[in-house]
């Protein structure tokens, strides 16, 4: 993770980053301009390149799937508009069409963005405790899905790779059924396997107490930042939905006559762009406070070489 | 407490615990003077909910309405006392196996309860990291006062800090004694003797006249006095140098991009018919390497050979493994139908009681495999390995979980499959039993294997991953890993 986010997240409360993340999400969902839908993905990939870097071929990868299944579904439902591109015996392409198709497409692509920032900042703790605050029996359904998905996946791969060694494998030719029986009966297998694990997880939540919890939320402190943060991220919502309500930023979706409208689109990108690279911005400013000021003021517990070069 | 597997040790430990009672308690009467029970078990990932130790230890005291203060109190206390400041705010996945039962401790002792209740809780761990949690334990119990109460399935590590002994069979307690006596008492049971530490037994069987249990420094003292009567037998393992079934050059493996390089540049050669043991801590690679020899991870570079010729399908119907969780072989409702389905598979001519007897599976066979104890699941998934006969088995930290007696009883069966030409490759961090069984013993560390050597050489030039035996007496008989080694010149 880049320096600067780590600097943000390590500066900034729980609850604050999670009223951040759940606004970018929102963001994302507002919009359906194309050219506020691409100023805000070029802002959302430059955000999980700094954060997830080491992940981002295979989101890229996944990005791009949804990107292309979303719009070959899209050219296949809607086929409307006036100006044709292509003509076949089932499918007519149009610019309408193709734009549609595309402003979906990066919707979701921008959705997906948006969810990888919140699961690379989140943190596991506060969704739970909201999630315990509101509904109790979904908390524990949420921390079980989150601890045992990557199990359940750990389990399937390993009885899948060890099963080899105990039963034949079917030659790659002509045995599609006996493939597929494998798959369902080692599903069967993995689902037995798993519940073993899912019952050690209720026996630790009932031993730390649980379930005469106390606390609605946990005890978290407020720092300026955190206020601040909560304060602009306040203003965004009400700024956004303001110009959502307004119409700016979005066009008549799925219509054959698409009017694509440049008004207010500026002032949404320019805001919104910077809200979502806000950890960078405050991280960035934080560095330069300290390199330029604090630094100077503070003695080093570490006398290295450098400083006398 | 210690007993075999399945003896009834864990289900007796959680009667204190009234929540997480399965089943009803069907006569007597369990008369506590404290509700102040803290419990840590032997599953060392599913102990922990939240992403870090410091809101692992802060969930535990929110759930119990602590303020703001008190919290970082206690958090503070705590981690200062378990000396685990530098993991609190690591994500618990980048902690080992040792970390992690330390950082479940914390969740337990923040509480400040009265008695703490400990079910296997090294049996994940390496015996390094088996060793220091120990030692903290046994702070916490003189420090504090605090009542401890340990299941173990081995005393090696425990037996030091241990006051009383408790030995728990079919769901009765057997022997509940002063340690002292409890281990003498042991020794005296044919069924129990195997459970007794290496330098205990040594000084048992050699009728020295000791208090029990005996440490290092007293044992060394102890055989110096007595050792003109004494010699060592160590039949020496001769090498045969026969047909090389698998061989690896240069393997390496790494998970990420630029990530630690788990195997690296790794060599090795499996001759027919002979045994061998990788050995090492936790963490440093055993368990890939054998992933990556079976091709259950794909190596990233090196050769890969068995019988001279790249790894074909042929290679998955000439080899077993045994993993790490046994359970991941099973496949079956039964464990009769597990083994008859794996003698259709292997076209054996076994039969299924002879197989049931051998593995010492009789009267389980209509049991779900899943319900079976540690050991016993480790024999079914061990007689699907035999059923199929193959020419190499890989077993993963064959002895995890089993009681003393059933790590005898699977180190015959191993010396059983090697006499009728089988190879064998196994990891494990228990140094008595690939003393015992194996033929060639390599360590493995950050990524790199050592090479192989035959268990004396191996054991008699390290200082601290050696057998206790070895540790006490090399000065009088280096050679000596086991209490099998030294005896009377009389017999």
């Amino acid at each position: 993770m880049n320096k600067l986010i780590v600097n943000f997240q390590r500066n900034i409360n729980s609850v604050a980053m999670f009223v951040y993340l759940i606004a970018v999400i929102l963001i994302t969902l507002l919009y359906n301009n194309p050219f506020v839908l691409l100023g805000l993905n070029v802002a959302l990939i430059v955000m999980v390149i700094l954060t997830r870097h080491e992940k981002m071929r295979t989101y890229l990868k996944f990005a791009s799937i949804i990107f292309v299944v979303t719009v070959l579904f899209n050219l296949l439902l809607n086929q409307r508009g006036t100006n044709v591109l292509l003509k076949w015996p089932l499918l007519t392409i149009t610019s309408e069409s193709l734009v549609n198709a595309a402003v979906l497409g990066t919707s979701f692509v921008n959705l997906f963005w948006a969810f990888s920032l919140y699961d690379a900042l989140i943190r596991i703790k506060t969704v739970f405790e909201l999630l315990a605050h509101l509904f109790k029996s979904i908390a524990i359904i949420f921390i079980l899905t989150v601890k045992f998905i990557p199990q359940i996946i750990k389990i399937y791969t390993e009885t899948k790779s060890v099963s080899k060694f105990r039963v034949k494998q079917p030659s790659n030719s002509g045995k599609t059924f006996e493939r597929i029986k494998q798959t369902i009966s080692l599903n069967e297998i993995v689902l037995n396997k798993s519940i073993a694990s899912f019952m050690n997880v209720s026996d630790t939540l009932i031993l730390k107490g649980y379930e005469q919890r106390q606390h609605k939320l946990g005890q978290i402190e407020f720092k300026r930042i955190d206020w601040l943060m909560v304060v602009l991220t306040v203003a965004a919502v009400v700024f956004n939905t303001v110009m959502s309500i307004q119409g700016l930023g979005k066009i008549n979706f799925g219509s054959s006559k698409l009017n694509i409208s440049f008004q207010g689109i500026s002032v949404i990108l320019i805001i919104d762009s910077l809200f979502i690279l806000l950890p960078l911005l405050m991280g960035g400013m934080n560095y330069l406070w300290w390199k330029f000021y604090s630094s100077k003021i503070t003695a080093s517990d570490t006398i290295t070489a450098k400083n006398y070069r | 407490m210690i007993g075999a597997t399945g003896s009834g040790k864990s289900t007796f430990l959680k009667q204190m615990l009234p929540k997480l009672i399965v089943g009803k308690v069907l006569s007597g009467e369990l008369i506590k003077q404290t509700d102040d029970f803290a419990y840590v078990s032997q599953f060392v990932d599913n102990q922990m909910i939240m992403e870090t130790p410091r809101d692992e230890l802060k969930f535990v005291l929110d759930n119990y309405g602590y303020s703001t203060n008190e919290i970082q109190l206690r958090i503070t206390e705590i981690a200062s006392f378990l000396g685990i400041i530098e993991l609190l705010d690591q994500p618990v996945e980048q902690l080992s196996g040792g970390q992690k039962q330390l950082v479940n401790l914390a969740s337990a002792l923040i509480l400040k309860p009265e008695v703490l209740l400990l079910d296997e809780p090294t049996a994940q761990l390496d015996p390094i990291a088996s060793e220091k949690l120990l030692q903290l334990v046994h702070k916490v119990n003189i420090e504090f006062n605090m009542t401890i109460i340990l299941v173990e399935h081995e005393l090696e590590h425990a037996v030091k800090f241990t006051k009383r002994l408790v030995v728990m069979e079919q769901g009765r307690l057997l022997l509940d004694e002063p340690i002292a006596i409890g281990l003498q008492k042991l020794f005296q049971s044919e069924r129990y003797r195997n459970f007794l530490t290496q330098n205990d037994r040594l000084v048992s069987e050699l009728k020295i006249d000791a208090t029990l249990p005996v440490d290092n420094q007293t044992l060394n003292r102890l055989i110096g006095a007595d050792s003109t009567h004494l010699k060592i037998i160590k039949p020496s393992k001769s090498v045969v140098k026969n047909q090389v079934l698998l061989k690896a050059k240069k393997l390496g493996f790494r998970f990420d991009f630029n990530g630690r390089q788990i195997i690296d540049n790794v060599s090795l050669e499996l001759n027919q018919g002979q045994s061998y043991c990788i050995v090492g801590p936790n963490g440093m690679g055993k368990t890939t390497l054998l992933k990556v020899l079976t091709k259950q991870l794909t190596k990233q570079s090196g050769q890969l050979k068995f019988h001279d010729q790249k790894l074909t399908a042929d290679f998955y119907r000439k080899v077993f493994v045994l993993p790490q969780d046994p359970a991941s072989l099973f496949m079956k409702d039964t464990v009769a139908e597990e083994l008859t389905f794996q003698i259709q598979q292997s076209q054996s001519s076994q039969k299924l009681a002879d197989v049931l007897q051998t593995f010492s599976l009789t009267g389980l066979e209509k049991q779900s495999p899943y319900d079976l104890s540690g050991g016993q699941q480790e024999f079914l998934a061990l007689a699907l390995g035999f059923i199929k006969n193959p020419e190499i088995l890989f077993l993963d930290e064959p002895t995890k979980g089993l009681d003393p007696n059933k790590r005898l009883a699977l180190g015959q069966l191993l010396q059983q499959f090697q006499k009728q030409g089988g190879t064998i490759l196994a990891t494990s961090h228990d140094l008595i039993f690939a003393a015992s069984y194996f033929d060639q013993i390599a360590m493995m560390f950050d990524g790199k294997l050592s090479d192989f050597a035959e268990s004396t050489v191996f054991f008699s030039d390290k200082f601290f991953y050696t057998t206790e035996i070895n540790k006490a007496l090399r000065d009088i008989f280096p050679q000596a890993l086991t209490w099998k080694d030294i005896v009377n010149l009389e017999s």
